[in-house]
C-alpha cells in the first residue's frame, strides 16, 4: 500500500487534499516562506544595529523592517508554527485516528491562511507599515500614511485560520480518540494542543474585533480610541493585548509539548508528574487570559490594576514553573542520548527558563518602570519565542522528520545546527539584557557610542544564528533525495505515530491501534 | 463490513460523527459569542464616556420597528427549534415547511432592518457616508452610529447567512430527505440561528431602549 506521500503525486491531489498529514507539509512549506522573509527583516535591522550612526537605512525604513519583522513572525511564522505543521500532522496519529474531525475545514484553513498571508505581503510590498506589529494608537489610527488597513486586513483573515484549526482540534481531541486512548493516556503534545486551541478559539475573535476598529477609526473618523473626539487610546492597549497576552500561550504552549515528547524519548524515562505538566497546560491557558495588563504597567493604567495584573503574572509562572521542574526530574538518573533532538529540546530548557525568569522581572512594578520599551523586553520575549518555541518547533522537525519523510537526515550536521543556534541565540539575545538595562530604547535605529560594543557581538551572534538555521533547510532538503530510510521507528520511541510505517499510510491506520500507557520508557521487549 | 454512506472516514460510527458535529457547533458559537463580546466592551465603554449622547442616539432610532423586529425574531426562534424536533421524529415534510417559514421570518427581519438604515441615512446619520450634526453631543453621538451601524450590519450577516442555512436545508428536508438520515445538520442550523437570535436580545436593549421611552 502506498504512503501518503506518494498515493497520488499531482499538483490537483495536494491543492484539493483533506489528508491532514498533506495538510501539516503545506504549512510546513508557507511558514518556512514567511520565517525567511521575517528573517532577511531581521537580519537587515541588526545589520543597521552594527554600528552607532543610522547609516544603512533611514529612519523611516528601519520602523518599516521591524513592523515586517514582528508581524510577520508573530502571525504568519509563530502562531501557527508548531500547531499547524507538527500539530496537524500528528494529533491524529497520536490518538489513533484517521483524520482531524472537519478535514475539509482543515484544508480552508490552511487557504484562508494563505490568502491573509499574502494580503499581509502585499501591504508590505507597496510601502509596508511603520507602527511596529503593536498598532499603538493613536499613532496607527491618526497619524501615520502607511498602509495599516491593508495589513489588518490581512491579519484579520489569518485569524480565522486559526479559529477553524483550534475548532477542528479541540473536537478531534474529545471525539475521535481510539477506544483505548483515555484522557489520562493522551500524549502531553495533544495535551497543549488542547490547550492551545482553546485560546486560538476564545481569543482570536477579540482581535479580529480591535483590528476592525483600528481601520473603521482611519476610514470614518470614529473617535473611539481617539482623545481628541473624547476617546480612550488606552482602550486599544487592552483590547489588543487581551487577545495578543494569550496569544504568547498559544506561541509556547505547543512547543512545551513537544518538549515534553523528546525528553523521556532519549533520557529513556517515562516523563515524570504526567498530570502535573497537563494540568499545567490548562492552567496557563485560563492564567494566560488574565495578566493583559502587564503590558501597560507604564501607559497610565491605574496603580490598583497594575498591583492586581503584576500578582497574577507572578501566578502564571508557577505552572511554567511546574513544567520545568518535572522535565528536569524526568531527566534525573536517565540513560541521556544526546542526539539532535535532544539538543534542541536541552537548549529549550535552559533558554525558555531565562526567557521566564526575566518574565518575572518585568512582572515586578517598579523593575518594569526602568526596563519599560528597553531591549530588555526585547531580548526577554525573544527567549520565549525563539528560544523557546523556535527551538522546540525544530526539535520537534528534526524528532518527526523520519516520520513526516520516511528519510533519515544526516545526524552530525543536526547536532552542528543545533549548537551553532544555541550559541548563536546566546550571543544574539544576552547582550540586549544588559542594553536594556543600561537604558538603550527598542526600535531606535541609532543610538550613543557607549553602546555599540554589546551591539556588535549581538549583531555577531545573530551571523551564527542565521547560519544555524541556514543549516536544517539545506540539510533536510538534501535528506528528501539521498536520505537513509528511516524506518517506522528510528528512535525506539513510545507512542501511536512510532506504529505506522514511515511515511504513513494515506488513512493512518488499517485497524484500531493499541493503546498503553503513555511513555512507556525503557520500552518493553526491546532494550 | 459496510459502513453507512453519511459516514465520514474519520468516524468510527455515526453516534460519533453526531457528537463531533454537535461539539464543533458550540465550540464555533463560543468563539462568536467572544467576538460580539468585544463589541459590546466597545459599546459599555462608549456609553460610560458619553452617557448623553448614547440616550440622545437611541432617541433617534425607530423605537416600535425595534420592537417589532425583535418579536420577528423571537418568533422564529421557536418555529426553527419546532423544526429540529421534527426532523430528529423524521418529520422532514413538517421541518421543511417549518425551516422555510424561519427563513421568511428572517428576511422579513432584513426588510424592516434596511428601511431602518435608509431612515437613517435620511436623516444623515451614516457615519462615513453623510453624516452630519451639530448640536453638543458630537463626538459621541458619532460613536453611537457607527458602533449602531457596525454592531446591526454584522448581525445581519450572520442573518443572512443563517437565512441561506435555513432555506438549503428546507429544500434538502422537502427533495433529498434521504441525504439527512441523520439530523444532525438541521440541528447545527438551529444552534446558529439561536445564536442570531440571542446576539439580537443583547443588541436591542443596549440599542434601541437606553434612553428609555422616547
Amino acid at each position: 500500500m502506498k504512503d501518503y506521500l506518494y498515493e497520488d503525486v499531482s499538483l490537483k491531489s495536494w491543492l484539493l487534499t483533506t489528508d491532514h498529514k498533506r495538510i501539516g507539509i503545506l504549512f510546513l512549506l508557507t511558514i518556512t516562506f514567511f520565517f525567511i522573509i521575517g528573517g532577511v527583516a531581521a537580519t537587515l535591522m541588526r545589520m543597521e544595529l552594527a554600528t552607532a550612526p543610522g547609516d544603512l537605512v533611514s529612519a523611516d525604513v528601519y520602523n518599516r523592517l521591524f513592523t515586517l519583522h514582528g508581524t510577520v513572525m508573530v502571525w504568519l511564522f509563530l502562531i501557527p508554527s508548531i500547531p499547524a505543521t507538527l500539530g496537524n500532522f500528528l494529533l491524529p496519529l497520536m490518538i489513533g485516528a484517521k483524520d482531524l474531525a472537519f478535514p475539509r475545514l482543515n484544508l480552508l484553513s490552511w487557504y484562508v491562511f494563505l490568502f491573509g498571508g499574502l494580503l499581509t505581503l502585499w501591504s508590505i510590498i507597496i510601502g509596508g507599515v511603520d507602527t511596529g506589529w503593536t498598532f499603538y494608537t493613536p499613532y496607527s489610527t491618526t497619524y501615520t500614511n502607511s498602509h495599516v488597513i491593508m495589513m489588518a486586513a490581512g491579519i484579520f483573515i489569518v485569524g480565522f485560520s486559526s479559529i477553524f484549526s483550534g475548532l477542528n482540534f479541540i473536537v478531534t481531541v474529545h471525539s475521535l480518540r481510539a477506544p483505548e486512548m483515555t484522557w489520562t493516556r493522551l500524549p502531553l503534545f495533544v495535551w497543549t494542543l488542547y490547550a492551545t486551541s482553546l485560546i486560538m478559539v476564545l481569543a482570536t475573535p477579540i482581535l479580529s474585533v480591535t483590528l476592525v476598529l483600528i481601520a473603521a477609526e482611519r476610514l470614518f473618523g470614529v473617535g473611539i480610541f481617539d482623545p481628541a473626539l473624547g476617546g480612550d487610546p488606552l482602550l486599544f492597549q487592552h483590547l489588543f493585548w487581551f487577545y495578543s497576552h494569550p496569544a504568547v500561550y498559544i506561541m509556547i504552549l505547543p512547543g512545551m509539548g513537544v518538549i515534553s515528547e523528546i525528553l523521556p524519548c532519549f533520557a529513556r524515562r517515562p516523563i515524570f508528574g504526567y498530570k502535573f505538566i497537563a494540568g499545567s497546560s490548562l492552567a496557563i491557558a485560563v492564567f494566560g487570559f488574565l495578566v493583559w495588563g502587564h503590558h501597560m504597567f507604564a501607559a497610565g493604567q491605574s496603580l490598583y490594576a497594575g498591583l492586581v495584573f503584576s500578582f497574577l503574572s507572578f501566578l502564571v509562572a508557577v505552572p511554567s514553573g511546574i513544567k520545568v521542574f518535572s522535565w528536569t526530574a524526568t531527566l534525573y538518573k536517565g540513560s541521556i542520548r544526546f542526539d539532535t533532538p535532544m539538543l534542541y529540546a536541552l537548549g529549550f530548557m535552559g533558554l525558555f527558563t531565562i526567557g521566564g525568569l526575566t518574565g518575572l522581572f518585568l512582572a515586578t512594578l517598579a523593575v518594569d518602570v526602568h526596563l519599560t520599551d528597553t531591549f530588555f523586553v526585547v531580548a526577554h520575549f525573544h527567549f520565549i519565542m525563539v528560544g523557546g518555541m523556535l527551538m522546540a518547533y525544530l526539535g520537534g522537525l528534526h524528532f518527526w522528520w523520519p516520520k513526516m519523510t520516511g528519510k533519515l537526515y544526516p545526524e552530525t550536521l543536526g547536532r552542528i545546527s543545533a549548537v551553532l543556534i544555541f550559541l548563536g541565540f546566546n550571543g544574539t539575545f544576552l547582550p540586549q539584557f544588559i542594553l536594556g538595562y543600561l537604558g538603550m530604547p527598542r526600535r531606535y535605529y541609532a543610538y550613543p557610542e557607549q553602546f555599540e560594543f554589546l551591539n556588535v557581538i549581538s549583531s555577531a551572534g545573530a551571523v551564527l544564528l542565521a547560519l544555524g538555521y541556514a543549516l536544517p533547510l539545506a540539510y533536510f532538503t538534501w535528506s528528501l533525495i539521498k536520505g537513509r530510510p528511516a524506518g517506522a521507528d528510528p528512535w525506539n520511541a513510545a507512542g501511536l505515530e512510532w506504529k505506522v510505517s514511515s511515511p504513513p499510510p494515506h488513512h493512518n491506520f488499517e485497524t484500531i491501534p493499541v493503546v498503553e500507557q503513555p511513555y512507556r520508557y525503557p520500552r518493553p521487549g526491546h532494550e | 463490513m459496510s459502513s453507512p454512506p453519511e459516514l465520514g472516514m474519520q468516524f468510527s460510527d455515526l453516534r460519533q460523527q453526531k457528537d463531533a458535529y454537535r461539539l464543533g457547533a458550540w465550540v464555533f458559537v463560543a468563539s462568536e459569542i467572544m467576538l460580539f463580546a468585544g463589541i459590546f466592551l466597545v459599546y459599555l465603554i462608549g456609553r460610560m464616556t458619553h452617557p448623553e449622547a448614547f440616550t440622545e442616539g437611541s432617541h433617534e432610532l425607530n423605537q416600535f420597528l425595534g420592537a417589532v423586529n425583535t418579536a420577528i425574531l423571537l418568533t422564529s426562534s421557536f418555529s426553527v427549534a419546532v423544526a429540529v424536533s421534527k426532523a430528529e421524529d423524521k418529520k422532514y415534510r413538517t421541518a421543511s415547511w417549518l425551516l422555510l417559514l424561519t427563513a421568511v421570518m428572517g428576511i422579513c427581519f432584513l426588510g424592516i432592518k434596511a428601511y431602518e438604515w435608509y431612515e437613517e441615512y435620511e436623516r444623515a446619520r451614516v457615519p462615513g457616508l453623510n453624516f452630519t450634526y451639530e448640536g453638543e453631543h458630537l463626538p459621541g453621538l458619532l460613536l453611537f452610529f457607527w458602533f449602531y451601524f457596525t454592531s446591526t450590519a454584522l448581525h445581519a450577516i450572520h442573518v443572512t447567512i443563517g437565512v441561506l442555512v435555513n432555506l438549503w436545508f428546507a429544500w434538502v428536508c422537502r427533495y433529498r430527505a434521504h441525504w439527512v438520515p441523520d439530523p444532525s445538520p438541521v440541528v447545527l442550523s438551529g444552534i446558529y440561528w439561536h445564536l442570531v437570535d440571542l446576539v439580537w436580545i443583547f443588541l436591542f436593549p443596549f440599542l434601541y431602549l437606553v434612553g428609555g421611552a422616547s
